[in-house]
Formats: C-alpha cells, sequence, structure tokens
C-alpha cells in the first residue's frame, strides 16, 4: 500500500466515525414531537447510515487492493507506480466519459511498461506527473469546457441534495406535510458550497502530488462546524448571523416544485452528456 | 509555456502525422523515432499530442493485444489527417525557406 493509498483510506475511515458518531448524537437527541410516529425510522435511518459508513470504508480498501491486484497495474514499480497514480487519479477525477478514461489508462499503462522495461528512468519519461495529467485533459479541451461541465455536476448535486434532505425530514416524522418541511439558511448554503465548491475542488486536489488533500473534505466540515459556533458566540446580534444560523427555507413548498426539480436534474443530466460529447472532443 | 514550446509543439505534430504516414506506429514507439530523428522528447510530450490528433480526427486507432499489459493502441492517418500533413508540409517549406533567408541574411550583415 502507497503513502497515497494509506491517506486515502485513513480519510475515509475518519470521515465514516464522523458520521456514525453524528448519526449516534442523532438518536439520542431526537426531538420528543418526532416520537410519535414512525418511532422506527430515526434508528433505522441511523443503522443503515452506520452499515453505508461501515461499507464505503470496506470499498475504499476493495478499491485499493483491486488496483494493487491488477495484472497491469501491478508490473509498474517505484516512481512509475508513484506517478501512474497521480495520473490516474487525476483522469479518474475529471469530466471525461468512462470510455475515455478507460483508453488513457490503456494507453498510459502499454507507454509506462513500456518504458520501464526499455530500462529508463521514471522521472525522465513522466517528468512532473501533475503537468502531464494536465496536458492529456488539454488535449481533450480547455479547462474553461472543463468548467462548465462540473457547473452542470454542481447544480445536478445541490437540487439532489434539497430533494434528499427534504424527504429524509419528512421520513423522520411522515405527519407533517411534505411541502411545508423546512430546511435550515446553513444547511442550505452548505449544500451550495459541497455542490459547487467542495467537490470540484476537492476533485482537482486529490489529483496533486501531496496526499493530505485526500483530508480537505473533512477538514472542511469541521470548519464550517467551527464557524457555525463561533458566529453563534460572537456575532449573534446580526441580523445576517442569526438568519444563517436559525433561518428556515422552504424549498420544495409544492407538488408542481418538486416536479420542476425533477425535471430540472433530468434536463440537466442530458445535457450534460450532450455538451460532453460535444465539447470533450 | 514558452514560445519555443509551443513551436516545437506544432513542428512535433507535424512530423509525428509524417511518421504515422509512412508505417504502423503506437505511442512508446512514436517516441523512440522521434528520439532517434534528433529530437529529445520524453512520452509524457508525445502522448498528448497524439491524443490531440486523435480527437481532431487526424488519426484513427486499432487496439491490437500487447504482450505486455493492456491492449496497443496503433495508429493511422485519416483523410483529414493526410491533409493536415500537406498543409503542413507547404506550410514547413515555406516557413523554413523565409527563416533560413532571414538567418543567411543576418550572418551575411555580421561577416
Amino acid at each position: 500500500m502507497t503513502k497515497r493509498d494509506k491517506f486515502l483510506l485513513l480519510s475515509s475511515i475518519l470521515l465514516a466515525c464522523c458520521v456514525i458518531v453524528t448519526a449516534f448524537l442523532g438518536i439520542k437527541m431526537q426531538p420528543e414531537y418526532h416520537k410519535g410516529n414512525l418511532e422506527w425510522f430515526p434508528l433505522i435511518a441511523a443503522v443503515l447510515i452506520i452499515l453505508i459508513s461501515i461499507s464505503s470504508v470496506l470499498l475504499v480498501l476493495f478499491k485499493i487492493k483491486k488496483l494493487h491486484r491488477g495484472k497491469a497495474e501491478g508490473m509498474l514499480t517505484g516512481d512509475y507506480y508513484r506517478h501512474y497514480e497521480v495520473i490516474r487519479d487525476a483522469i479518474a477525477n475529471s469530466q471525461l466519459s468512462g470510455n475515455q478514461k478507460k483508453e488513457i489508462k490503456e494507453d498510459l499503462l502499454d507507454l509506462l511498461i513500456s518504458a520501464q522495461r526499455a530500462g529508463k528512468d521514471a522521472t525522465m519519461v513522466i517528468g512532473d506527473p501533475e503537468i502531464f495529467a494536465m496536458e492529456i485533459l488539454h488535449s481533450f479541451a480547455k479547462p474553461s469546457r472543463f468548467a462548465i461541465l462540473s457547473l452542470f455536476d454542481g447544480m445536478i448535486w445541490f437540487l439532489a441534495f434539497i430533494i434528499g434532505v427534504n424527504t429524509f425530514l419528512w421520513l423522520e416524522n411522515i405527519e407533517q406535510y411534505y411541502f411545508r418541511i423546512t430546511i435550515s439558511a446553513n444547511m442550505v448554503i452548505l449544500f451550495f458550497i459541497i455542490s459547487f465548491i467542495l467537490i470540484p475542488l476537492t476533485r482537482k486536489l486529490t489529483s496533486t502530488k501531496n496526499p493530505w488533500m485526500f483530508m480537505f473534505p473533512l477538514s472542511f466540515g469541521f470548519a464550517y462546524v467551527i464557524l457555525a459556533e463561533v458566529l453563534r458566540r460572537y456575532f449573534y446580534s446580526f441580523d445576517s448571523v442569526r438568519w444563517f444560523l436559525d433561518g428556515q427555507l422552504n424549498l420544495i413548498s409544492s407538488r408542481e416544485m418538486l416536479v420542476c426539480y425533477l425535471f430540472i436534474i433530468a434536463i440537466l443530466a442530458v445535457s450534460k452528456k450532450l455538451f460532453r460529447s460535444k465539447l470533450l472532443r | 509555456m514558452n514560445n519555443e514550446t509551443q513551436i516545437v509543439k506544432g513542428i512535433l505534430e507535424g512530423c509525428l502525422l509524417k511518421i504515422i504516414s509512412k508505417q504502423e506506429i503506437y505511442g512508446y514507439k512514436a517516441v523512440e523515432l522521434l528520439n532517434a530523428a534528433g529530437f529529445t522528447v520524453n512520452e509524457a510530450t508525445v502522448y498528448p499530442i497524439l491524443t490531440r490528433l486523435q480527437n481532431k480526427g487526424f488519426l484513427k486507432i486499432e487496439k491490437r493485444p500487447s504482450p505486455y499489459g493492456p491492449d496497443r493502441k496503433y495508429y493511422f492517418l485519416t483523410s483529414e489527417g493526410e491533409d493536415s500533413l500537406k498543409a503542413f508540409e507547404q506550410s514547413w517549406f515555406k516557413i523554413n525557406i523565409i527563416v533560413n533567408h532571414i538567418m543567411e541574411g543576418d550572418r551575411n550583415d555580421q561577416a
């Protein structure tokens, strides 16, 4: 297991631990009004969340093992493998299609295995792996085109978060009217940041050589919680801070709006596919 | 990226088209042939150029089993690639004459 793999595994374990602890706290601090109906739901949800968290760690471990077990990858050694995994991650986290990623991976393996067998120095062959990965991506399109595709992803993620959380809150207390459920303003802002900044940035950072970057999402989560607590303690007198901390937003206020959200997600997904085939060639 | 790198990349595109027009090659072989011709290039320089040429529709590919690792990609020129090679050759000969003329003129002035 390389240093990069260890960091990846560690970050997934830490993230899973945080989610599990939060799920436990969620059950303990469950408000009284939730206990009347569908009492079982929070418990089932917590068990599901815990199982998903544990599975995510096992999935990461399985992926790491599988990558190392791969016949072709296994042929690369030392610096060749270290450089290869930086390029592989950059391509895997890019906006290229599945087929394009697969093709590049096969090309790279053929190229690097041939160079390694010829006894060439890995650094002479690859140079800087981050630059090599960037050059490969630029051979498909300019960075601005990748940014457009990320924007599609951001919008899809954001709408999916809103629908997902609205549904989850409704399941917590099924007697509530679905279209009157409110989500706190700080959660909506968090979803916005995750969708439009955190996910694209994490994708970009995990394709750099520095393995500490795998810790970025977790660090961001902690920073956001600390920020909220600092604001509550020292700046609560400001209206905007009070709105951020305690404000509630009803984002799905009617059946038509829900249909509209779902319709927009479908349109965005199809448009992204069409745009990708036009933009990345 | 400096001008020299940009110029070399443009020239390498033309040279790769020429090499591929003469024989079927795969990525690693292309690097070997360019270096044998006198360039000093590595795999990280050549592979993105091959991908760009393929994406522009100048190259078509064929996958064949490789003695090591995954299938190997062999490159061939398309008709657009042939046209692009002709255009490159014409521009190159023209530029070559102009640049030589200017350089030789400069040398004569110095003498």
